[in-house]
């Protein structure tokens, strides 16, 4: 019998899951919970859309002296 | 020079200052706690699917320069520990294993940090939003 699991459970090895490290039997109890849970689907593509957020507004966030002196930098190495 | 060059350099000055703000003497006064999620009595998640859902569309709706601002704002709120870690695989997108070896962990903790850090930031995100983790 599959080991009941709910939304805090999920969360709690959400990364262990996507990373693929869980046991087989956790890792079919954690599936049959999350894909049938209308906010644990939500939260998790809120969860997985966070790193990738994240990166793409820190690389475009680099103070403005930094950045000026890092393209001169760059330009010295043409 | 290619520009793929120049953006990789970016990122590692970017990313190479925000862990280094660990060594400043003053930290934020208020921390990213209050971001995680929250769950009922029976463990259900409090929130709803759609304001569980709103941090994904945080680029998408929030304005380019604040989203950027708030995103370092973010990661300085961060407890050193999992700024590190989160930034090492989720910024630089290093594998885990590599993380763990430079932060001198077994890849369980860098596991486990880096998911404390993208619960945070996601509630974090979500209160951009403007919902409640």
């Amino acid at each position: 019998m599959k080991p009941r699991v709910a939304c805090v459970d999920g969360v709690e090895l959400l990364m262990d899951y996507l990373e693929g490290t869980l046991a087989p039997e956790e890792r079919e109890a954690i599936e049959s919970h999350l894909f049938g849970c209308p906010r644990c689907t939500a939260f998790i593509e809120s969860y997985r859309q966070t790193p990738r957020i994240l990166r793409a507004a820190t690389a475009a966030s680099l103070p403005e002296d930094l950045a000026e002196s890092l393209r001169r930098f760059l330009a010295s190495r043409r | 020079m290619p520009s793929r060059f120049s953006t990789w350099l970016f990122r590692i000055a970017t990313n190479a200052a925000l862990m280094h703000r660990r060594a400043r003497a003053r930290r934020p006064a208020e921390s990213l706690e209050a971001c995680l999620p929250r769950f009922d009595g029976d463990g259900r998640h409090a929130a709803e699917p759609a304001d569980l859902l709103a941090a994904s569309r945080a680029d998408e709706l929030l304005d380019r320069k604040l989203l950027a601002e708030k995103a370092r704002a973010g990661l300085e709120r961060l407890p050193d520990i999992y700024r590190d870690a989160f930034v090492l695989r989720d910024l630089e997108e290093l594998p885990t294993a590599e993380v763990a070896d430079l932060l001198g962990i077994d890849a369980a903790a860098v596991r486990q940090r880096v998911h404390r850090a993208r619960l945070m930031l996601r509630g974090y995100l979500g209160e951009l939003m403007g919902v409640k983790p």
